[in-house]
């Protein structure tokens, strides 16, 4: 179970903001939502939070596509390959001087290196990482890794939950649970669609993997996958000597789909009484398409419990997209009206 | 390395290269590089993975090598027409020394893959740099070998004409277990498997020895000299035999190195035998039989830095090899995430890992070492590195991965890139609508050593996402699921805490 997910500083950061706007509201003696003791500015402040976090949310699923589609900024920091051998060189000749002894602090040698990158014209690319050696108290090594300057997506995706779910708490508070208006009911419906898809995402993406790994035997889904590829690419290529006839005959097979094993055999022994000289070849294609088959039945196996755990995208993702547009019409709407 | 290309004097008439034949002599006289350095130049450090092989022009250079406690001796010097280099460039290893410019110095330089042409089909020219490391180098490199580990150079020159040199094709046998075993054999360049028969009589890999390893050791105990395991070259392979006999006679008069040579003898031999005496100090593991097996067997211990899905956390979101694409202007992924998969009870993590498809930059390439070309280089950290250039898409180094990370892709198309070019230069969305660009094709006259061959494709594997401030599979993957890291880190129970720090994506 991939228990990182649930250990980040934003869960403390983002429960901080909720507790507060609770706490607040209940020492004012202020309702959630719109009634007799709704208060102006903290239907604000909570609007203006839920708004922020929305954003920040969003966010993450703006730069994980950027990368996807090759339209990260930080491609533009890119630096040629003679620039940072001469930053390896430098950190080199840095790593012998620390060896000798000349540089004893890890500030120190921090220092050096960082004046090595920027003079190789790389530190926006890699960064010096000093580490205690092996050799003793004394000993450090440094090495040259990259800067990752806008951090992992792994970490933006502790955002994404975290404010995430911070957002449907908050946007209980600002609506009062259920709005008054239509739109407000059906802005703050999409809301909660959202916010408990997303708790479910959180759990399936924890769990899922591990009964995805307990259900790969000798094959991954990515080698089932490219097996499959391969093997509908055999088949093709045998059917393809075969004459257009025969070769219609093979496809009834269906690459093995929705044929019994029996109805197989009885179309294979029918192109053999056609063509008897080619008995070997025929019964050769015949195995492959039942390998192909089994290896079929194997990758939908694995599909189906890679969907059950991917399966709340289809409701979450829309929602969420539908919601970031009504937000943006609630907002505008408050603002000018 | 600071250099730059000077008018060359001609290489042709040293010694070294008198007797070249004349398609050799065009290949030196097209891709020897002269380079300048200024005096006081380190131009090859202690340590650092260099392949190319160097003729002193003009000037004074000295090696330089520095001992485990910090004590620095002069190895070496070198003046017009001597020549240094010759082991890296056979073996790909790191360098022993350090080689400085005393005075400005011209140096023509050989990269590994021409070197090793010369030497492989040129007679005279290697019987030259076999006889002038036979008298230089041989009784430094000789303190490689464990055996002979801390003997004085003096003593080890005593030695020098005894040892013979080996040359052994792909696939020969080198030694036969239950054979008599006579001498020490220590690899120079090239890779061994070492087999064993177990107890049905099977042939079993129990390893590999690569460049700089040694065996028969143990021979110098009485009675037990019979080879312990059968030694295969995985490649062409160079070795250096060294008899038993000679090296008794050279000590013959010393009771208290016979002695000593005896003791290690005797402790290489428990070693052999699986029984730990700390004799090796540097980089051993302590692992299980199962985890040595998944390293031997999947040659992930001469690896260096794997890349490692833990399958807990993947989500099989894609992420990984999609952002590889992004990055790569062919629009071919580097990486395959298909690949070693190790149970939870056979790491250090105690967790479902797969180690994937992706360049581990191996101790002893087998890319490199089968490509012919010169388009496969080690840089000076040890990674692979390839020059595109060079390559004329043989697949040679396809086969000679035993990772299976390197694929080929086709040629550069002109056509295609005619026909888009003008849609490229389109104001604002040029770049968006264009599909990548190939780079442009070498003119055949200027590749590598066999020009005469035509471009089949390109190898590419994975090149850590070279210059950019990430690598975007680690960059960005949701769920913080794949980590690079040292397949020792993975398997060493002793560094446990460590690898458990390095996976878990940090706070």
């Amino acid at each position: 179970m991939n228990t990182t997910l649930f250990r980040s500083r934003h869960s403390l950061i983002a429960s901080i903001i909720v507790v507060g706007l609770f706490v607040g509201a209940q020492m004012g003696g202020i309702s959630f939502g719109r009634g007799p003791y709704s208060d102006r500015t903290f239907i604000l402040l909570s609007g203006w939070t839920a708004l922020v976090m929305l954003v920040v949310v969003a966010a993450y699923v703006l730069r994980k596509y950027a990368h996807r589609g090759g339209y990260s900024p930080e491609r533009a920091f890119k630096v040629d390959h003679a620039s940072i051998e001469k930053a390896e060189n430098g950190i080199h000749r840095l790593q012998q001087r620390i060896d000798s002894g000349a540089l004893k602090t890890p500030a120190l040698i921090g220092s050096e290196a960082r004046k090595i990158l920027k003079n190789a014209g790389v530190q926006r690319v890699n960064r010096a990482l000093v580490e205690p050696g092996s050799g003793g108290e004394q000993a450090w090594t440094v090495r040259m890794v990259p800067t990752e300057p806008l951090g992992r997506v792994a970490r933006w995706m502790h955002v994404h939950v975290f404010y995430g779910t911070a957002f449907g708490a908050v946007l209980l508070m600002h609506s009062g649970f259920i709005p008054g208006s239509a739109f407000g009911q059906a802005l703050a419906g999409l809301g909660y669609i959202v916010f408990i898809t997303g708790l479910i995402g959180i759990f399936l993406w924890a769990r899922g993997p591990r009964w995805l790994t307990a259900r790969e035997h000798d094959l991954s889904i990515e080698e089932a996958s490219a097996l499959h590829a391969s093997l509908g690419r055999k088949r093709a290529e045998a059917i393809s000597v075969f004459s257009p006839q025969v070769a219609a005959r093979f496809d009834q097979l269906g690459g093995g789909l929705g044929v019994s094993a029996s109805q197989q055999q009885v179309i294979i022994d029918g192109i053999h009484d056609q063509l008897p000289d080619r008995r070997v070849d025929i019964q050769d294609l015949g195995a492959l398409i039942t390998q192909e088959m089994l290896v079929r039945r194997e990758l939908r196996a694995l599909q189906r419990v890679r969907a059950s755990f991917m399966a709340w995208r289809i409701i979450h993702i829309p929602a969420a997209l539908l919601l970031t547009g009504m937000v943006a019409v609630h907002v505008v709407s408050i603002w000018k009206f | 390395m600071d250099s730059s290309e000077v008018q060359a004097p001609s290489l042709l008439e040293l010694p070294l290269f008198s007797k070249l034949t004349k398609r050799h002599q065009a290949s030196l006289a097209k891709f020897a590089q002269h380079r300048v350095f200024p005096a006081g130049t380190d131009f090859i450090r202690q340590g650092e993975y260099t392949s190319d092989f160097f003729i002193v022009v003009s000037g004074i250079v000295t090696a330089y090598r520095t001992e485990k406690g910090g004590k620095t001796e002069i190895l070496d010097q070198f003046t017009g027409g001597e020549w240094f280099g010759e082991l890296s460039a056979l073996s790909n290893q790191p360098a022993m020394a350090r080689y400085k410019a005393d005075l400005p110095c011209v140096l023509a330089v050989l990269d590994g893959a021409l070197f090793k042409e010369l030497y492989s089909f040129a007679p005279d020219f290697k019987k030259q740099v076999d006889q002038i490391y036979r008298e230089r180098s041989l009784a430094q490199h000789l303190r490689v070998v464990p055996l002979l580990k801390g003997l004085d150079k003096g003593l080890l020159s005593t030695l020098r004409e005894a040892a013979r040199f080996e040359s052994h094709p792909k696939d020969s046998v080198i030694a036969v277990q239950g054979e008599r075993a006579s001498e020490v054999v220590l690899v120079r360049s090239g890779g061994l498997s070492k087999t064993r028969k177990n107890v049905e009589g099977a042939e079993e890999l129990v390893g590999y020895l690569m460049a700089n390893s040694s065996f028969g050791e143990w021979a110098f105990l009485d009675g037990e000299g019979d080879w312990k395991s059968t030694y295969k070259a995985l490649v062409p392979t160079e070795t250096l035999a060294l008899p038993i006999a000679s090296i008794q006679e050279a000590f013959a008069g010393q009771p208290e190195i016979i002695d000593r040579l005896r003791k290690t003898a005797r402790l290489i031999a428990a070693e052999d035998q699986g029984i730990d005496t700390s004799l090796y100090d540097v980089g051993d593991l302590q692992a299980t039989d199962e985890q040595l097996e998944i390293m031997v067997h999947s040659e992930s211990i001469k690896g260096g830095e794997a890349l490692v899905i833990d399958l807990e956390k993947c989500v099989r979101c894609n992420a990984c090899v999609e952002s590889c694409v992004a990055v790569h202007e062919d629009g071919v992924p580097r990486l395959s995430k298909k690949g070693k998969r190790v149970s939870a009870e056979g790491n250090a993590l105690g967790k479902e890992l797969s180690l994937t498809t992706s360049c581990y930059s191996c101790e002893a390439p087998g890319c490199m070492m089968s490509c012919t070309y010169g388009a496969i280089r080690r840089d000076s950290h040890g990674l692979i590195r390839f020059v595109w250039d060079n390559c004329v898409g043989c697949a040679e180094c396809v086969k000679g991965c035993p990772y299976d990370v390197i694929r080929l892709t086709a040629p550069p198309d002109p056509e295609v890139a005619a026909a888009t070019s003008w849609v490229s230069s389109l104001p604002l969305i040029g770049n968006l609508l264009a599909p990548p660009q190939e780079s442009v094709p070498v003119p055949e006259a200027d590749r590598g050593y066999h020009r005469e061959q035509v471009v089949k494709g390109k190898a590419v594997k994975c090149d850590r996402c070279e210059g950019l401030p990430f690598e975007a599979c680690v960059y960005n993957c949701p769920c913080g699921a794949i980590e690079r890291m040292s397949p020792a880190l993975i398997f060493d129970q002793s560094l446990l805490g460590m690898a458990t720090n390095h996976i878990e994506e940090p706070q």
